[in-house]
């Protein structure tokens, strides 16, 4: 079962090949608005679920692809674990 | 031909046929009848009218996509006055411009959306407008032109420019959707793309004239591909047209192959060039089998069996001008592009080269009663864009284009206008917002796709000097440009390569991305 610390840093390394230009250190905090401030748009938000999917064997539903679940690092990371339960 | 009809004349005439089909849709389950809709936007048309908004007003929309927006428009439009939607993403500095720009005789917006600062008192029109939206009015100049819609798109000096289409252009577009689609009362259509981008108007009026029905799709349905594949299938749609990058969406994240699309009859794509690679994808999953099974000399191709597939080409300026209907080709050739296709009915063409002269390969020019009446006060962009040849009116559209058998092949720009999922975007206005922040001496916009193939929009910046920072640009660009136009990835540079006479080195800079 992976830690949150395992998903976070899954999610940051996958925003940091597809949307920081492979810049790991930028500065994304864990709460840092990633739709709403623009910084993934719907094509990186999709490749991220796609992503997610794949490395913890999950699926996301259609309507849970959403804004509400994919706004921070903190909240996809509690959604996967949800998801994992 | 029914060449009088204005362009909500088509609504009015399938109205009274058919009061009772529904008209509109939306995905959480509200509607509306043929009967009803025409209620309601004669009611917007008389507190329009009470206004003093008639012929020559300009009405700009800022909204979600809703039945009662497109009532509204359908309400403009029956006043006599011309609509003008809005990017409701957009920042409120960049819709402080437009109306600027426009000087509109009314704005109507969600409230949530009206920018403060707008020069004028705010009434609220309760009695017939919805809780929901807002309207102001200004005494500004009417034009003179029978004009139905304005489409801002993006200007390569740094503001936006409005395309004005005539009711003349409108009708003509909708009648030739009539004609090529043939759709009959009830088809099922979907609105996909926004109401500020031309694909909407097929959507919305060659449904509302046929006696079909349109669902209404915003943003959260259709950026979520996963929910638009959905509701494609469950909501047994039969047309739906939308930019190759919709389509792509759909395919590689939108688990098409969970969901029946048996009722999925027209496929329709036009604003950027679709891949046959990519298209065979959508048909793979769509119709849950294997085309292509690896060697592209052996294999032959029939994903016409179950849908039709047409890719459309057309800017603003004359909506669908030429378009390929892909039975034609019979076998898909995997490594290729379609045709752009042969020119639409009633529309003329040239291919011109830089001379001016008639070529086998060059500049796209499109004549005929499609061709819109000229971009919002720009008389400079006018006389560059408009041209003259044996006494006819041509738009010179940029696009290369060649020719075989009448049938026209796209090669890309004649200048540096991009395409990012099938928005235009002019360098030059992204550019100018750049070169805006305090920090940046110089700036070129470029395009550039990342490792699947999807578009991204790359900024290349020079402070001379000056240390930039990525974040802070994004942020300002994010103030003053809608989504589509922020830059995807910002490459901070000491100085941008220059060709030998100084200037900006575009070419240089494609390449080193």
């Amino acid at each position: 079962m992976p830690t949150p610390d395992d998903i976070k840093q899954t999610i940051r390394r996958f925003l940091a090949e597809n949307v920081l230009g492979g810049n790991e250190s930028a500065a994304i905090s864990d709460d840092t608005e990633l739709i709403e401030s623009r910084l993934i748009d719907s094509i990186v938000a999709l490749k991220l679920v796609n992503h997610l999917e794949e490395t913890y064997k999950i699926e996301f539903e259609a309507h849970e692809v959403d804004q509400e679940n994919l706004s921070s690092i903190n909240v996809i990371t509690a959604f996967v674990q949800t998801k994992m339960k | 031909m029914s060449g009088s009809l204005r362009l909500h004349e088509f609504f009015l005439r399938a109205a009274a046929k058919h009061p009772e089909r529904i008209a509109l849709e939306t995905p959480s389950g509200e509607s509306i009848t043929y009967k009803a809709l025409a209620q309601q936007s004669l009611s917007f048309a008389q507190a329009l009218a009470q206004q003093h908004i008639g012929y020559g007003s300009r009405i700009a929309l800022l909204a979600p996509k809703s039945i009662e927006l497109v009532a509204l428009m359908l309400g403009a439009l029956r006043s006599g006055a011309a609509y003008v939607p809005l990017d409701p993403a957009s920042p409120p500095e960049r819709v402080r411009a437009l109306l600027r720009d426009l000087d509109p005789q009314a704005f109507i917006a969600a409230q949530g959306l009206f920018p403060s600062e707008i020069p004028c008192q705010l009434e609220e029109l309760s009695s017939v407008f919805s809780e929901k939206l807002g309207a102001a009015f200004f005494p500004g100049e009417k034009h003179e032109e029978d004009l139905a819609y304005i489409l801002y798109t993006s200007g390569s000096t740094g503001l936006p420019k409005g395309a004005c289409i005539t009711h003349e252009n409108a009708a003509r577009f909708v009648e030739w959707g009539i004609e090529t689609f043939r759709p009959q009362p009830g088809t099922r259509f979907s609105s996909i793309a926004p109401l500020h981008f031309d694909l909407s108007v097929f959507d919305i009026f060659v449904s509302l004239a046929a006696g079909g029905t349109t669902l209404l799709l915003n943003d959260s349905e259709v950026k979520n591909a996963r929910l638009l594949a959905q509701v494609l299938s469950e909501k047994k749609i039969n047309a739906a047209y939308a930019t190759p990058s919709t389509w792509r969406a759909v395919s590689e994240f939108g688990k098409p192959g969970k969901y029946d699309f048996s009722s999925l009859k027209q496929i329709l794509f036009a604003g950027e060039v679709f891949s046959c690679r990519h298209l065979l994808r959508l048909a793979e999953q769509l119709d849950q089998r294997k085309y292509y099974e690896g060697d592209p000399a052996n294999a032959g191709f029939y994903p016409q069996q179950k849908r039709a597939y047409y890719n459309l080409y057309g800017p603003t300026e004359t909506n669908v001008c030429t378009f390929y209907d892909l039975k034609q080709s019979g076998r898909w050739d995997v490594d290729g592009y379609f045709p752009i296709g042969r020119v639409c009915r009633g529309a003329s063409s040239m291919i011109v080269d830089e001379q001016g002269d008639p070529a086998e390969k060059g500049e796209l020019w499109i004549g005929g009663p499609q061709v819109f009446a000229g971009y919002w006060k720009r008389p400079e962009k006018n006389a560059e864009v408009f041209a003259e040849k044996n006494g006819e009116r041509f738009y010179r559209t940029g696009d290369l284009v060649s020719v075989k058998n009448n049938c026209f092949f796209f090669h890309g720009r004649i200048d540096r206008m991009i395409k990012k999922r099938g928005y235009r975007i002019e360098p030059g206005e992204v550019e100018a917002v750049l070169l805006k922040h305090p920090d940046v001496l110089e700036a070129a916009v470029t395009s550039a796709k990342d490792k699947d193939g999807f578009d991204l929009l790359v900024a290349h910046v020079a402070g001379g000097g000056k240390t930039l920072e990525a974040e802070a640009l994004r942020l300002h660009c994010a103030s003053l440009l809608p989504p589509h136009m922020l830059p995807d990835r910002f490459l901070l540079l000491e100085e941008l390569p220059k060709t030998a006479s100084g200037k900006i080195d575009h070419k240089g800079l494609s390449e080193s991305y």
